[in-house]
């Protein structure tokens, strides 16, 4: 089947098991937001598809393609952009040179960029609007571009699927909004597998058109938000009695803490 | 800019190697005299021997060590993301110094091509050490001060050595401190050979670097593998500081200072940082070693005191900018 499949993935994490028999599905070309309170293992999940992290148990197939079985860490390089939720900024590197970095996948340890890398930069950072900020120095933008600059690196790595953990968290509402958007849009304009973690709920519902809802280091729920969301699903999620609203713009629920 | 930068650094380091040439405690060699390093020797030309049989290996030794441990340092300061590390003060010098003055006291003296081996055995097992201690001490200067700790140890074990073994202490005094006054005879041509299978470590690293140093996460997400990378960057600080050690004993503070001065110039990935730190470190020593030569008349004073007076104060400089949080 198209798409990641996961199938009772365990994982441990400094000898702590952090996920228990995890199975889920996510779409080609969809965009999925993974959800659940702190701790629950969603970080690590997404970790796990993006090959960070060897499961103790359990597979993840990409494509029908076992992660660690049929792909090597180059191939999986090229197949999947894994954005962390901090990155370390060198101290001093400017933003051209630090979305080149995405293009590591496809060069060897000392084949010089070609036109294609360069173009591959260049419209990364024409998506992502840094066209005026790429000879600026990375530690020195706002959240909200330096959040930019993260995302063109993994739109140069020019890959069928974009991981992303809490790519909105540190940034104020407007930026936040700003970031979904564009995650979107290279959803729509680009046929982007797009998978992150998320922690507003109501982010989660506007933005992905499937939710998977973790408790404990298990999925508790996974579907579309409009048909899994509901107050009883919510009360077992966070432990905190919800009233789901119809969104008035969008027609996704928008959840209120009762 | 870090170009422009780098090509005003590489006049100045060609710019001291020749003051490294004609400067020194014996006046009276000037420019004319340069031509005598082309033809063959001449027993009559007083200035031609000074220049040939000690200025020229001392400035070989001086740009080969600096430039060596200015690159090794700007690896191991990528790799340990740590501001603060340094071949010199991790130890990793004292290592191949100390594997050096084991080789010569056991097995008496033996030619500089034959020392290789010892030095690489000692500068690999010591930065094997370090990283193993680094791997559990995220913070910077905790791994300042388990080289620190490292280095002192390898110290008193070589002044130990020379305690026992009196016939040997002229031999082994060479191995404790770094200079340039006797670089041992034919290590000129092993260690330039050394300098180079580090520096293509180095480079080949280097990308891997340039993606490590974004993090472990992005540097996996990137295709990079942790092991091969920390394995070739390691190696490459190991070969590189064995190289320097060889010719001018365990230099400290080169492979600190350097890389700052190439960020400053604008080095930002690891391929230019190298560079520009070769080119750094190449200039501090011969800068150290001339000045030595020179600010007290008739006295020559070791390279590594110089490079020290320099080197202290950027430590402390540094540290404190850590202490107020900004590293």
């Amino acid at each position: 089947m198209p798409g990641i499949d996961v199938q009772g993935l365990k994982v441990r994490l400094a000898g702590r098991p952090i996920l228990h028999g995890v199975d889920g599905h996510v779409p080609r070309a969809g965009v999925t937001a993974i959800i659940g309170p702190n701790g629950c293992g969603k970080s690590t999940l997404l970790r796990a598809m993006a090959r960070l992290v060897r499961p103790e148990a359990g597979r993840i197939t990409l494509d029908g393609r076992d992660l660690w079985d049929d792909l090597g860490p180059k191939t999986c390089a090229r197949q999947i952009a894994f954005l962390p939720q901090n990155p370390v900024t060198p101290e001093g590197l400017r933003v051209r040179a630090l979305i080149e970095r995405g293009r590591t996948p496809y060069l060897g340890p000392f084949r010089p960029m070609t036109a294609i890398d360069r173009a591959a930069v260049d419209r990364a950072i024409e998506l992502t609007g840094l066209s005026a900020l790429e000879h600026r120095r990375v530690d020195r933008l706002s959240g909200g571009q330096r959040q930019r600059a993260w995302i063109a690196l993994a739109i140069a790595q020019d890959t069928p699927a974009l991981f992303l953990d809490e790519p909105t968290t540190f940034l104020d509402l407007p930026h936040q909004i700003d970031i979904l958007r564009l995650v979107n849009r290279l959803n729509q304009e680009n046929g982007q597998t797009i998978v992150m973690v998320l922690h507003d709920i109501n982010q989660a519902c506007r933005y992905a058109d499937r939710i998977i809802a973790m408790r404990e280091g298990r999925v508790l729920f996974s579907g579309p938000p409009s048909e899994v969301v509901t107050p009883e699903a919510l009360n077992t999620l966070f432990g905190m009695r919800m009233r789901l609203v119809p969104d008035a713009v969008g027609g996704a629920p928008v959840i209120v803490p009762q | 800019m870090a170009l422009r930068h780098g090509a005003t650094m590489l006049a100045g380091v060609g710019l001291l190697f020749l003051g490294s040439l004609l400067l020194g405690a014996r006046p009276g060699v000037g420019l004319s005299d340069l031509a005598a390093l082309i033809y063959p020797p001449d027993p009559q030309d007083a200035p031609g021997i000074v220049l040939r049989e000690m200025r020229l290996p001392r400035s070989c030794a001086a740009l080969l060590a600096g430039a060596a441990l200015g690159a090794a340092g700007a690896v191991i300061q990528t790799l340990s993301r740590n501001p603060l590390a340094d071949p010199g003060l991790l130890g990793v010098n004292a290592g191949a110094a100390f594997g050096i003055a084991l080789t010569v006291w056991l097995s008496g003296p033996l030619p500089a091509g034959q020392l290789i081996v010892p030095a690489l055995i000692g500068a690999g097992l010591a930065s094997a050490v370090i990283w193993a201690l680094g791997a559990a001490m995220r913070n910077p200067l905790t791994l300042i001060l388990g080289g620190a700790a490292l280095t002192a140890m390898l110290g008193a074990a070589l002044r130990g050595v020379m305690l026992i073994d009196n016939g040997a202490l002229d031999a082994l005094r060479y191995w404790s401190v770094g200079s340039v006054d006797a670089v041992p005879p034919g290590s000129l041509g092993p260690a330039a050979l050394l300098a180079l299978v580090g520096a293509g470590l180095a480079m080949a690293a280097a990308r891997r670097l340039d993606a490590m140093a974004l993090g472990e996460d992005v540097a996996q997400a990137l295709g990079t593998s942790l092991g091969l990378t920390r394995a070739l960057a390691l190696g490459a600080t190991a070969v590189l500081s064995a190289a320097a050690v060889l010719v001018a004993g365990p230099l400290a503070f080169v492979g600190l200072v350097a890389p700052h001065v190439a960020r400053m110039a604008g080095a930002s990935g690891t391929g230019t940082l190298c560079v520009l730190s070769a080119a750094g470190g190449g200039a501090l020593v011969l800068l150290a070693d001339i000045a030595g030569r020179i600010i007290l008349p008739g006295l020559v004073i070791e390279a590594g005191l110089g490079v020290t007076l320099i080197g202290g104060p950027v430590l402390i400089w540094l540290v404190r900018r850590h202490a107020a949080g900004d590293i």
